[in-house]
């Protein structure tokens, strides 16, 4: 899977000429300024192509996507407690990310990849802990 | 919302939540909504491994082609069972009277800070069914249904389920029962299988035993429909129940080897983490705390006075033993098989719950305790028993008080 999109990654770039993939960091935090359990930032624009890295700052969380809250043909991505995993993100559209232990919580984040103004209406449509959603809508307004 | 549909008259229901079922218990993973508002949610298929998921890919097919049937559930009696806390049980027949019944409970998720020892004041964010490190003790009989209303409270941290070893099929119910804050279900399941038996939250992965070594297990008790007997078929009866839930805590320590504290449930999940993968718990109690029936809070008997102690361990083996007593007849696995008689020490295996029946003869306090005597004095698992009644020389006598002897 990982050459695939490394593949894909290593032809858009061909194309586009211009741009150069970048890497974004996502700090996984018991605390920061938004709030207990966070991820920062807790919403983030990415081109197509660019890499997401999350940051294992606090223990205990990890970065999941939320089933049904990735675009279509996207592939979901997990990782283990603890784990700093880095996802290149092929696919435009809308991610719902969460750290499984702390999704009723409220950590929960979502990514952007590509210039899509709104997610579509079923990102909230799935059975959401209430503090997750709030958190997910917060997180779409400020995109 | 979902609180009395009955899935067996909704045939759109029922379906989604044997589909619900059947993904659940192909990969430990989280349930379905009762009710057809939501779809279940599937495993994530890229963490299971092969074996797992070619089981996952036939429970799937098998779903389709089942029809399941709405339960039959005429010549069953409704009624509800008040649950009381530890170290007590709900009012119960010992001898079933009338026809099956659907036993009616609710059981609420409280997270709640607890003093886990006063004299250290190590504390935990108890995860917890009703408040009570254990939870409460259910009763029925055998082919009696249990219909659970399980609330979680819209304060919570977390989600919660419930895995009944007394029930069949999806993860024990478990698959079924996922509740995020403000969120409840509702789960019947049959009783099928004389004996006692652990109930535990398993939310999935390192969650499971995070939430089992929080607090958040218990012990449903099923009776065979004619009581208790010994291996004879002699009916034996108790005149109360100790109900005791033995619990392994892993509590973080700080550099200064402080205990640490939380500011809410859910905070020291990474540290709980590497506590637990020690393996050595840093309490090991009955009922939630240090202390919690000993001295003042001892549970009191007359000489005379059957009690049947239920001992429940959700996470780990235990070796209960009476001091100065016995297990005159001890269940360590099912009612169906004849009892134990004249234990010293009886076995619990981790992740059971099982009974112990003895009439005490002496007054006195006796003590009930894990024979690891480690556990039991330096981690906390005693609890006393306090008998009163009249002293039977012929069973003991001090002979000689002590005194200084001839050299």
């Amino acid at each position: 899977m990982f050459r695939t999109l490394m593949t894909s990654a290593a032809v858009i770039i061909a194309l586009g000429g211009a741009a150069t993939a970048e890497t974004f960091e996502v700090k996984m935090l018991n605390k920061g300024e938004a709030g207990r359990m966070i991820f920062e930032p807790a919403a983030l624009r990415v081109a197509i192509g660019d890499t997401v890295k999350f940051v294992a700052v606090d223990k205990g969380h990890n970065a999941e996507t939320v089933k049904g809250m990735i675009p279509e043909g996207a592939d979901a991505f997990g990782g283990k407690i603890n784990e700093e995993i880095e996802v290149t993100l092929t696919e435009p559209g809308f991610y719902g990310v969460q750290c499984k232990p702390h999704y009723a919580m409220g950590m929960v984040m979502v990514i952007a990849v590509g210039d899509a103004d709104a997610a579509p209406d079923s990102f909230l449509e799935g059975r959401i802990p209430k503090k997750a959603g709030a958190r997910f809508e917060e997180a779409l307004s400020g995109l | 919302m979902t609180k009395f549909i009955n899935p067996g008259l909704m045939k759109t229901s029922r379906r989604n939540v044997l589909r619900g079922s059947v993904l659940a218990g192909a990969a430990a993973m989280t349930g379905a909504g009762v009710g057809a508002m939501t779809a279940p949610r599937r495993p994530d298929m890229a963490k299971a491994n092969t074996t797992s998921a070619k089981l996952y890919k036939a429970a799937s097919e098998q779903a389709k082609d089942t029809t399941a049937k709405p339960a039959d559930l005429s010549g069953y009696t409704r009624v509800k069972q008040n649950l009381v806390a530890p170290p007590y049980a709900p009012e119960h027949e010992q001898v079933a009277t009338g026809g099956p019944k659907i036993i009616e409970i609710t059981m609420e998720t409280t997270e709640r800070l607890m003093v886990v020892d006063e004299d250290t004041g190590a504390s935990v964010w108890a995860l917890t069914y009703n408040g009570s490190v254990p939870g409460p003790l259910i009763i029925c009989h055998e082919g009696d249904m249990i219909e659970l209303t399980l609330r979680n409270p819209s304060d919570s941290q977390m989600e919660h389920n419930i895995d009944f070893h007394a029930s069949t099929g999806a993860l024990g119910g478990g698959g079924l029962t996922h509740v995020y804050p403000g969120e409840e279900t509702v789960l019947r399941w049959k009783a099928t299988k004389p004996g006692c038996f652990t109930y535990h939250c398993a939310p999935g992965g390192a969650m499971i035993p995070y939430h089992v070594t929080h607090g958040m297990n218990g012990a449903v008790m099923v009776l065979p429909r004619d009581g208790l007997k010994d291996r004879d078929g002699n009916p034996l009866k108790y005149d109360k129940i100790a109900y005791i839930g033995e619990q392994d805590y892993y509590l973080p320590k700080d550099e200064d080897g402080e205990y640490k504290t939380y500011e809410l449930a859910g905070d020291d999940y990474g540290d709980s983490l590497d506590a637990m993968r020690t393996l050595t718990p840093t309490h090991c109690v009955f009922n939630g705390a240090v202390g919690a029936i000993t001295g003042e809070n001892a549970m009191k008997f007359n000489v005379g006075e059957t009690v049947l102690m239920i001992h429940n361990q959700a996470n780990r083996d235990s070796r209960p033993h009476l001091i100065g007593g016995h297990g005159n007849f001890v269940w360590e696995t099912s009612f169906s098989d004849a009892p134990l008689t004249g234990l010293e020490t009886w076995f619990v295996r981790g992740g059971t719950a099982m009974a112990a029946m003895y009439t005490f003869e002496q007054p006195g306090v006796y003590a009930y305790v894990n024979h690891n005597l480690i556990e039991a004095a330096l981690l906390g698992a005693t609890a006393h028993f306090v008998v009163e009644g009249a002293w039977d020389n012929a069973l003991m006598e001090q002979v000689v008080a002590p005194r200084t002897f001839e050299t």
